[in-house]
């Protein structure tokens, strides 16, 4: 390694340094005021995590930094605060009472090829409700608003959708699990060619609707009543924010289990996601729902 | 309504992608002048900024938002993988990527292979497929070049008609991706800009069966 190469970060890295430093500072001081104030605790997991947990996550293996120890055990850099929590609600299960309401802020990392300008470490302001109900929803959401509001981003904008709809759009339990699969898989990429084919193949009849759903953001089939109640006290709470309806938000349904959401602004990024998650009782053995959202402090400060 | 700004690659896409916005009302008469060295175009009675930039560049622009739609081939998506929605194959610029190279040997039994490419994703990924054990070496450009200075045994790049690989003395080995040129958009903008991106993409694709029934040819490999 040549001394120019010794001297730089890898790509995607970055140093805060002094005002970008005491921006951070102030921006997790006042997160932090906003959420203890409505009875959140802050929670630090370990920056290091065994890689095996990345079992119950949704995010793709080959994102998450790992490395080996002198055991040999495969470690992993932390790759988000959910699934660390998970793990920490499962070690932890009889000391805790629900509903538990946590914050975090810190940075999560992951792997990204360095040439589209991606960052790898994403500094993550999020919270979490587990065993809550919609109006401890909605009061995260607002508290999450209430910090947007205070950083100066201009432009806000949600996005929603509801797990299951586009289950319930395709009528998916006339689909074999490969054909669904595939469909999904399309509409994850955003590959409208691929999707135009297996929708064209597998379900003429409800192709029209399908992209008219994705793509006009038409309602096709209607949001159950739980999602209805629940996007009307979100309209209540934030009267002043455009919402508009993205089905492609949820597609990971083993995961999700109702409304999800995501944040984002006039100049086009996405500032945070987040939504209900059903994960803790499927793979931990949890019987509580979660609601919670992350947001991308890497935008808002600038990185 | 908003302006629309649409990235466009220079090289073998160009002229087609012009025909394009043409039909789409943009009159690309001043992106044709062979003197300009302008990088961006503004039609105000279409509303729409055109802006040239390289073919890598292309999904780099559109997945950051700084341009609502992109006309890229398949090759480069595929290679790339940026967040942005694939939306309409324009069917032009037809072309291959291809393993090729001098050799007639079989690479799977040779040592040391060394593959030059601007594409080493799918390059890597086509090789570790097919058994071959090689170092890929990143090039940005001239790729046949590589085999005949000596700097690798093969090439990965991408051929329409295969003109380049004969004057090169190259020949193909192994055909493994088919390409053509592809609209793409940033979803944010799909979004913020529903409408006129919606009436953009139906112009687009109006157009691109309206070809089909003539020529669609046009290829952007050599």
């Amino acid at each position: 390694m040549n001394l120019k190469n010794e001297l730089s970060l890898p790509a995607g890295f970055f140093d805060l340094e002094f005002e970008k430093a005491a921006a951070k500072r102030r921006l997790e001081n006042h997160f932090a005021d906003i959420f203890v104030n409505k009875g959140y605790r802050e929670f630090s997991p370990s920056l290091i995590e065994n890689y095996e947990l990345s079992d119950f996550s949704l995010v793709p293996k080959n994102k998450i930094f790992k490395f080996i120890d002198k055991s040999g055990d495969i470690l992993a850099l932390r790759w988000d605060y959910t699934t660390s929590l998970a793990r920490f609600l499962k070690m932890n299960s009889e000391k805790i009472s629900f509903p538990l309401k946590v914050f975090y802020c810190g940075s999560v990392f992951r792997f990204f090829e360095g040439s589209m300008g991606r960052p790898r470490e994403i500094i993550q302001f999020g919270a979490e409700i587990i065993g809550g109900d919609v109006d401890g929803e909605i009061e995260l959401i607002k508290g999450i608003f209430e910090f947007l509001k205070g950083t100066g981003v201009k432009g806000l904008r949600i996005s929603v959708s509801e797990a299951e709809y586009l289950k319930r759009l395709l009528s998916a339990e006339h689909l074999p699990a490969e054909s669904l699969e595939k469909i999904l898989h399309a509409i994850k990429c955003k590959d409208f060619i691929m999707l135009n084919e297996l929708a064209s193949a597998l379900f003429p009849e409800q192709r029209e609707d399908l992209f008219d759903t994705l793509l006009s953001g038409k309602n096709s089939v209607d949001f159950r009543p739980e999602m209805e109640n629940f996007l009307e006290k979100l309209k209540n709470s934030l009267f002043n924010i455009p919402v508009d309806f993205d089905p492609s938000l949820v597609l990971d349904f083993d995961y999700y289990n109702g409304p999800m959401i995501e944040i984002y602004d006039q100049n086009k990024t996405s500032i945070g996601k987040g939504g209900r998650y059903g994960f803790l009782s499927k793979m931990f053995g949890i019987d509580k729902n979660g609601f919670g959202i992350a947001l991308n402090l890497n935008y808002i400060l600038g990185l | 309504m908003e302006y629309l700004t649409v990235a466009v690659p220079k090289g073998n896409l160009f002229d087609e992608s012009l025909k394009l916005l043409e039909y789409i009302g943009f009159p690309a008469n001043q992106l044709k002048k062979e003197e300009n060295r302008k990088l961006i175009f503004t039609d105000t009675r279409a509303k729409m900024k055109v802006v040239v930039t390289r073919n890598f560049d292309v999904p780099v622009y559109v997945e950051h938002g700084a341009a609502d739609f992109g006309i890229v081939g398949k090759d480069v998506i595929a290679e790339m993988k940026p967040d942005v929605m694939e939306l309409l194959d324009l069917r032009y610029g037809r072309c291959t990527l291809c393993l090729a190279g001098r050799e007639k040997e079989d690479p799977k039994f040779l040592n040391n292979v060394r593959v030059a490419t601007k594409y080493p994703n799918l390059a890597s990924h086509f090789l570790s497929k097919e058994g071959i054990r090689a170092r890929i070496i990143k090039l940005h450009g001239n790729i046949e070049l590589a085999p005949l200075l000596g700097l690798s045994t093969y090439i990965v790049d991408l051929v329409a008609t295969g003109k380049t690989l004969k004057e090169n003395n190259l020949s193909i080995i192994k055909p493994f991706f088919s390409s053509s040129a592809r609209l793409i958009a940033n979803p944010f903008s799909w979004k913020l800009k529903r409408d006129s991106m919606l009436e953009f993409f139906e112009k687009a694709r109006i157009y691109v069966e309206e070809r089909s029934g003539s020529n669609a040819s046009g290829s952007h490999g050599t």
